[in-house]
């Protein structure tokens, strides 16, 4: 541990006296912004939420659409209900969700449910794909999924209202002003559906699936001058679902509510020093299962500087604080309390035609001992001229996953000296850019090491164990494409992923898994969006493929979910007349009247529609 | 433990509850045994007249609880051969099958409902529901009612609230009564005129429910050690009922007209909560840890040894006897995540062979 202490901070040292000697030559001030992710993740994939996808779906929950966007599958319990996604071919709890810089995934279960983050939550929808736990912390294996909710709209008002099928209700609301140097951005939404959708093939309405969810979003800024400036972003969710259940089960009564409120206070200066962000925040996550409460309550702190030596080269420097809570019930009469520190640091350059970045970052988390976390990346314009562009990207990479705070205090089960789960991983891929033409490909792999199950023991009592390791490897490409035929503009996207994800070794009592892929996770998977625009009219097709998904350790036939085509269209008109804008749209949900499975057992809805009216004003032309 | 996974802790809690064993209806060997000899002369009623039956709990919510067959002739097995209204498995955590007159009754924990399905096709034949069938666990005929023990809710605490036996009038398959018992009700067997039911609640009941099926009236509780469990019949007449006791656990014979504990045996370790008994009815066996015991019925003291012991045991989740050849059955469910495994060791403790269930092995029916 000294040691990569030491290695650490020789690693800053090594900046700061860059930086030393870069601003004895470096008199005059310089304007220092923040650089993207993407420029610190240099060789790495990032996919954006389609932003008509966006705006038209937003009342659907992300696990929900994210499927049309990028090849990825979620595991969905039902119809709007739990949702655990699959990056890379790496289970829900490893790939981290993060909102506003801060992690939300949940600590006692180690995954995020996609179901409790609502689309209309956010300005700003994001994915990085492979490993990037030197940026992003414990649980980046698969991916990370990036959420910002700071506003950033024109409209100073505006009002949504959906009607769907089978009881289906959304309401939202959003509003922004600016008075001198304060402004503020809220948002408010609701969404319900009776979901009673009738399961396919079947005489029967789906019983006991009803759910609501609501919540508030505030981003407020106080500028205190061009350089410095104080940001407020709360966002505080309330889910409450029936569970449910599997087809043809009677009597079902399990209901669960999630309750999240999230805060974080910043303060961000930039200066001819550089820019730098100190930060706190609080995050209370509450679950309610059949009226049993369990909360985790986090206080977080940190404080990052980024910086420019001789020019060029960027350097960051941060430092997380986590301090944790865990009042469940289940983990005996003392809630546990731990604490994290995360210290990172990032370098990146760019050369001629070598965008290049290293990350490093050492956690230390209370009774676990972390590894450091290196990340190297570059993408390399392999040719250039007017026409296209060649670009080779590549990155290798070091992650953890911390074990969850269940696998560690749960009474009587949970280990407390559980190792962290480690992954060695490794990526290339090609770009090539002709104008709006766009072709990529890209190979992964990785290697998950010590990846905790629970495993059952003496009187079959199940304990987490580090007895899996778990080898990921596949191939992805993706076409896009945009032209304009007179007064139409045509626009399409395809995307399809291989992936193998095998487990090498585990416990005895999982033996059947060893060389099989793992569960929920497809070997094939596509996505496709389609567009075509004509003036203020745009119709739009989205499509997701899931290959077969085996639901059984031993990929056993007739366990396995059928492979499924998905598609959902929409139809939009939109009206401005001078700050006032209307927007109009129809979605027909599951064109094809698929007959899918997200998980086993668990019916979906058919051919399903959604009318969407909305209405914004904007600010005044200055 | 991929079914820890599905929503907040409160599953693994569930899980545990199901990770306590389920153990079959002995009693069902005499109703099916005497069928079977009536039946010899006639015509084959149908593919799965005789054989035998494992019952597949399945993934905990999967809906994906199946029945096996296995040819105890041939020594073929056959997956998944019972198909519920959804077209492609019984259902979910199935839990046990008791035979009545050619019809198989299937008793799903997870869908709260009985299925009931032609007893040598399995073809389907139709359900039984009601809204105070929650979480059923087995099911005894006596005439034309049948008896189904039921869980029913938990409170927010976990805590099993009203726990009952149902009373199943089989002409209109309408529940008729409920009579409530103590919490955690499991096995019920037909013993002399009486039912029996066991109150296990995982050790913190300690009692077993008597019911007159004359009257279809609570009788009164029997005091046991805590935990009872497997229940099994022996050549007197007498009902032995396996406990989980306080340090270890314990068989107790019970007179099923007295209703007096006549004997308790102090087992010295703690044993599964299945109890099987061998084909002359002579002999109880149950298990632990994978070592398999045999005790006579007119032992007063537990066997220090194993009768066997099963090395390459990843869980043992059912224990049952082919009473026609005194085989030894015990299912292997080592996560639930992949299909089980089925051991069979001969009447004399030695190993015939295995083959493969569905996932969760719980129970084990013999026709």
């Amino acid at each position: 541990m000294l040691l990569r202490l030491g290695f650490f901070l020789a690693f800053i040292t090594t900046a700061l006296a860059a930086k030393a000697q870069g601003d004895s030559v470096l008199l005059k001030p310089v304007t220092v912004y923040g650089l993207p992710d993407e420029k610190y993740l240099a060789g790495s994939q990032f996919y954006t939420l389609d932003s008509a996808l966006q705006k038209q779906q937003d009342s659907r929950h992300l696990g929900e659409i994210l499927a049309f966007q990028f090849p990825v599958y979620f595991r969905n319990y039902g119809n709007g209900m739990l949702s655990g996604i699959s990056l890379r071919g790496t289970s829900p709890s490893h790939t981290a969700v993060r909102w506003n810089g801060i992690n939300i995934n949940s600590f006692s279960l180690g995954q995020a449910d996609f179901s409790i983050l609502p689309t209309v939550a956010f300005s700003d929808v994001k994915v990085h794909a492979g490993g990037g736990s030197a940026r992003y912390g414990s649980g980046a294996f698969g991916g990370t999924v990036l959420l910002s909710s700071v506003g950033g709209s024109s409209d100073i008002l505006s009002v949504s209202q959906e009607v769907g099928s089978y009881g289906r209700y959304f309401t939202s609301l959003k509003g922004a002003f600016r008075i001198r140097k304060f402004s503020s951005t809220s948002s408010l939404y609701r969404v319900q559906a009776q979901n009673d959708f009738p399961i396919p093939h079947l005489n029967e309405r789906q019983p006991h699936a009803a759910y609501w969810q609501q919540g508030i979003v505030e981003h407020a800024q106080y500028t205190i001058s061009n350089a410095r400036r104080i940001t407020l972003d709360y966002w505080y969710n309330d889910a409450h679902k029936e569970i449910q259940p599997n087809l043809g089960s009677n009597n079902n009564t399990d209901e669960q509510d999630d309750r999240n409120h999230r805060f974080v206070l910043s303060y961000e200066q930039n200066t001819a020093q550089g820019f730098s962000k100190i930060t706190g925040g609080f995050v209370d996550d509450r679950i309610v299962f059949n009226n049993n409460l369990t909360e985790i309550v986090r206080w977080i702190g940190s404080a990052s500087h980024q910086f420019v030596v001789a020019e060029s080269w960027h350097v960051s420097g941060s430092a997380e604080w986590n301090h944790i809570i865990g009042k469940i019930k289940e983990y005996g009469p003392t809630s546990p309390v731990e604490d994290r520190v995360d210290l990172a640091a990032s370098v990146q350059k760019d050369f001629k035609n070598v965008a290049w970045s290293f990350n490093l970052r050492q956690p230390f988390i209370t009774h676990v001992s972390a590894p450091l976390l290196p990340y190297i990346g570059a993408d390399v314009v392999l040719f250039k001229n007017a026409k296209q562009t060649w670009t080779l990207s590549a990155n290798a990479s070091k992650n953890f996953r911390a074990p969850t705070l269940n696998d560690r205090y749960w009474q009587d089960a949970g280990a407390r000296d559980l190792l962290p789960e480690t992954s060695y991983a490794a990526e290339a891929g090609l770009t090539w850019r002709r104008q709006n033409f766009n072709v990529n490909t890209r190979g992964f792999y990785q290697w998950v090491d010590q990846w905790i199950q629970w495993v059952p023991g003496a009187q079959g009592v199940y304990r987490p164990r580090n007895v899996k390791q778990v080898r990921t490897d596949g191939v992805e490409a993706g076409i896009e494409d945009r032209v304009k035929i007179g007064p139409v503009v045509l626009q399409g996207k395809v995307a399809y992923q291989f992936t193998q994800a095998i487990t090498e070794k585990t416990d005895n009592t999982d033996i059947a898994s060893v060389g099989k892929q793992l569960i929920y996770t497809p070997v094939h998977t596509g996505s496709g969006t389609f567009g075509v625009l004509y003036g203020t009219w745009s119709l739009n097709m989205f499509l997701q493929y899931s290959g077969t998904r085996f639901t059984d350790a031993a990929n056993a036939a007739m366990y396995a979910l059928d492979p499924f085509l998905l598609a959902d269209m929409s139809l939009n008109k939109s009206y401005a007349h001078g700050q006032h804008g209307f927007d109009f749209s129809v979605q027909l949900k599951n064109v094809f009247a698929t007959d899918y499975q997200l998980y086993s057992g668990r019916a979906m809805p058919g051919r399903n529609i959604n009318f969407k009216i909305s209405y914004h004003l904007t600010r005044k032309q200055q | 433990m991929n079914n820890r996974y599905p929503a907040a802790p409160a599953v693994t809690h569930t899980f545990k509850a199901f990770a306590t064993l389920r153990r079959m209806a002995i009693l069902v060997l005499l109703v099916v045994s005497l069928w079977a000899c009536k039946d010899d002369e006639q015509a084959p009623k149908g593919k799965f007249e005789h054989g035998a039956l494992v019952i597949n709990e399945g993934a905990f919510g999967g809906g994906n609880g199946s029945i096996t067959y296995y040819n105890t002739t041939t020594g073929m097995a056959e997956q998944n051969i019972y198909r519920n209204v959804i077209g492609k498995f019984a259902g979910d955590v199935t839990q046990s099958l008791t035979i009545h007159d050619d019809k198989a009754y299937i008793v799903l924990n997870g869908d709260n409902k009985i299925e009931i399905a032609d007893a040598n096709t399995f073809e389907r034949l139709g359900t039984i529901s009601d809204d105070a069938i929650v979480q059923p666990r087995y099911l005894e005929v006596v005439g034309n009612y049948a008896y189904l023990t039921v869980q029913g809710e938990y409170d927010a605490n976990y805590n099993l609230v009203e726990s009952s036996v149902l009373v199943i009038d089989l002409s209109t398959n309408k529940v008729i009564k409920k009579l409530e018992t103590d919490k955690g009700v499991e096995n019920i067997v037909h013993a002399g005129n009486y039912l029996f039911a066991s109150n296990y609640y995982y050790g913190q009941s300690s009692t077993v429910t008597v019911i007159d099926p004359a009257t279809n009236a609570f009788v009164k509780y029997v005091d046991v050690a805590s935990g009872p469990s497997g229940m099994a019949v022996d050549v007197n007449g007498k009902l032995w009922v396996i406990s989980q006791g306080d340090e270890s656990s314990v068989l107790t014979r019970i007179n099923p007209s007295t209703f007096e504990k006549e004997t308790t045996i102090d087992l010295g370790l703690s044993a599964d909560t299945d109890l099987a008994i061998t084909p002359d009815k002579s002999s109880l066996i149950y298990y632990t840890s994978g070592r398999v015991y045999k005790i006579a019925i007119t032992a007063t003291t537990a066997p220090s040894t194993p009768f066997f012991t099963i090395a390459d045991l990843g869980y043992e989740y059912a224990l049952g006897v082919d009473p026609e050849n005194g085989d030894i059955w015990v299912g292997d469910a080592p996560t639930f995540t992949a299909d089980g495994k089925v051991f069979i060791y001969g009447a004399d403790g030695k190993s015939k062979t295995t083959f493969t269930s569905g996932i969760g092995p719980t129970n084990f029916v013999f026709k």
